[in-house]
């Protein structure tokens, strides 16, 4: 992250109208998207037929999860596999927030739309709820609990059975969940729909000849700057662009646009396809560290004991 | 059977990166448990000095994969490699760090590969029924010790200074390894360039206080500077702040911002989120102010103060002003 200046807005710039393309004009799909891809070069063709058109019409999928909220108490179960979900609170994971508003952003430069897809049981139609009511145009919903504790790679598989048919150019997940944080999706759902990737991503814009210049984030504070063909598949970092609140109106017509609810069935998934490559065997409190030495009290007495103790123990006052 | 370890070895600018000889360590302790050697791999365009440092780092084997198209680090390249090298040497287990590099390109080998992915692990262990991954979840707040579910091959990626680096008498022989590569078309990579440091340099203060999420918003923010006022400290904070615009970027202390190591940091209504952690560990003694006794700081604190930091952080100032006077 740029240390000097906000960090980089989301931007998006359409891209020129003419494409030197070579495509032979063939009849838009229905509501003028392309038709589902049956080969890539027909899928490419479609893409490059809009832009002859000038529609530009660009095809995103965000993807959200429901995850407890930053600040819950959390309680283990009994058996310490897991902690306890009943009475905890949930909200979209907060680098998917971000990508709701990157995917919007990216839509509202051009033309095209915005569909967003969750996996999980009915906490999940929280989310898609608000995502629409920011914005979204549609959504697809993957109504399954038999995920939630999987590893990355299964839950990226069955993200992809579900987008499979539908082409999206680009494809817009959080970098890292808040409760599994496996910073994994991304990279793993991209490789299963054959696209390209980037993770820790912090701007993208719409460039020419179909593709994006996209920056992510590298070690020692670098940035680096791609230019890498569509479809592509991003994880966005937090923080990179400021989230729109849902308005009135997104609130009042969220509930009368298209959702999808698919099952792991109509996905094709039996049990065999849905065991998690790693099994969470118990969760946890970290042990404290032994040298942490806790200042219990009132607020004034806590206060001066820390003083004290920073003055003649620890010598660094 | 699948046997033997291989290490993913990062550099960049010539050099290898510190997580390396962490991962080799870690290679180390589990070489009994897993059998067979330890293998390390560096891939790059001319890699040839830093394939003699890792023979001298506790690899028994050092692979060097060399390409023109592996002289920038880009994903497609790297995968279409390593995937060779796995099928060739099938190992049991991967070792790389968990950096943003790892994090954009071990996933998609995972997948590839059709491998169990350990992300993020912070220790692995071996009983009767094999390998066991500590990793966090819920972030950071608990430990999840993990299995893979099948025989399968392991991938690991290890949390930045959680595996201690060792010193090692192994001396490994270096091996080429060829690659095909024309089918691959690494994407262009226009730049690569440091984000700017600003004019805040944190690096050179004593005194450090830093705010998290937990102060709210803006305008309360301001208690961290009126702490650092009477502390005569300079102020940092974690990634939230800076996103939410409540301070400057360049206030940022963790893996995407300046890296610290004063006699004192107090660290308020931060959770410990080990991106804000590697950026402040070098402390010499730290103080968290958290309402949540669990927050992943305290595991880095010398003193701990459980509470409402909106009534520790002015008692706080008015203790510290009276000790002065």
């Amino acid at each position: 992250m740029r240390l000097d200046e906000p960090p980089p807005k989301i931007v998006a710039r359409a891209a020129e109208v003419t494409d030197p393309c070579g495509f032979a004009l063939a009849s838009p799909g229905e509501r003028g998207y392309p038709a589902p891809r049956t080969s890539a070069s027909a899928s490419d063709a479609n893409r490059c037929l809009y832009r002859i058109l000038g529609e530009k019409r660009m095809k995103i999928l965000c993807c959200v999860k429901q995850v407890p909220e930053k600040d819950a108490r959390l309680r283990i179960a009994e058996d310490g596999s897991w902690i306890v979900e009943d009475g905890l609170s949930y909200a979209i994971s907060e680098c998917d927030r971000y990508g709701v508003e990157a995917a919007l952003r990216l839509k509202e430069a051009g033309q095209g739309e915005v569909v967003v897809l969750s996996v999980g049981d009915g906490r999940a139609s929280k989310g898609i709820k608000e995502a629409l009511a920011m914005g979204c145009d549609r959504a697809i919903h993957v109504n399954t609990a038999a995920v939630a504790r999987a590893d990355a790679l299964t839950i990226a598989k069955l993200m992809a059975a579900a987008v499979k048919d539908e082409s999206f150019d680009v494809i817009i997940c959080g970098q890292q969940s808040d409760d599994l944080g496996y910073n994994a999706v991304a990279p793993s759902l991209a490789h299963y729909l054959d696209m390209a990737h980037a993770q820790i991503v912090l701007s993208v814009e719409s460039i020419d000849g179909g593709k994006l210049r996209v920056s992510h984030e590298l070690d020692n504070s670098l940035i680096e700057t791609m230019e890498i063909a569509m479809p592509v598949v991003l994880g966005v970092q937090s923080g990179i662009n400021d989230v729109r609140y849902a308005s009135l109106k997104g609130i009042m017509g969220a509930a009368s646009k298209p959702q999808k609810k698919l099952s792991v069935e109509e996905l094709g998934f039996g049990d065999a396809d849905l065991a998690s490559k790693i099994e969470i065997e118990s969760v946890s409190f970290p042990v404290r560290s032994s040298q942490a030495e806790m200042i219990v009290g009132e607020p004034a007495a806590m206060a001066r004991t820390l003083v004290q103790k920073l003055k003649t123990e620890a010598k660094v006052l | 059977m699948a046997q033997g370890i291989l290490v993913i070895a990062e550099h960049r600018d010539g050099q290898l990166k510190g997580m390396v000889k962490e991962a080799l360590s870690c290679a180390t302790t589990l070489r009994s448990a897993v059998g067979g050697d330890i293998h390390a791999v560096v891939l790059g365009a001319d890699v040839a000095a830093l394939a003699t440092e890792l023979a001298a780092a506790g690899a028994d084997k050092v692979w060097t994969i060399q390409d023109p198209k592996l002289a920038q680090y880009t994903p497609e390249a790297y995968i279409a490699a390593l995937q060779s090298l796995v099928d060739q040497l099938q190992p049991k287990l991967v070792l790389t760090g968990h950096s943003y590099q790892g994090i954009d390109f071990f996933p998609r080998l995972a997948a590839s590969l059709d491998a169990a992915l350990f992300p993020d692990v912070t220790a692995i262990e071996s009983d009767d029924r094999g390998l066991v991954f500590t990793r966090k979840v819920i972030n950071g707040k608990l430990d999840a010790r993990c299995r893979p579910t099948g025989h399968t091959l392991s991938l690991a990626s290890l949390q930045q200074g959680a595996f201690q680096a060792g010193s090692t008498s192994v001396s490994g022989s270096v091996e080429s390894f060829a690659v095909d590569l024309l089918g691959i078309e690494p994407r262009n990579v226009v730049e690569i360039k440091a984000a700017d440091k600003g004019e805040v340099d944190l690096s050179s203060a004593d005194v450090i206080v830093a705010g998290g999420r937990g102060l709210a918003d803006k305008d309360k923010f301001k208690l961290i500077f009126q702490l650092a006022e009477a502390l005569g400290a300079a102020v940092g904070a974690s990634r939230p702040p800076c996103d939410s615009e409540w301070t400057e970027h360049e206030r940022q202390i963790g893996s995407s911002g300046q890296v610290v190591a004063p006699k004192l940091y107090i660290a308020v209504g931060i959770s410990g989120a080990i991106q804000h952690v590697v950026g402040m560990r070098g402390s010499q003694c730290v103080v968290a102010i958290n309402k949540d006794p669990n927050a992943a700081i305290f595991q880095e604190a010398s003193y701990g103060l459980v509470g409402d930091l909106f009534e520790i952080v002015p008692a706080l100032i008015a203790a510290v002003n009276e000790a002065k006077s």
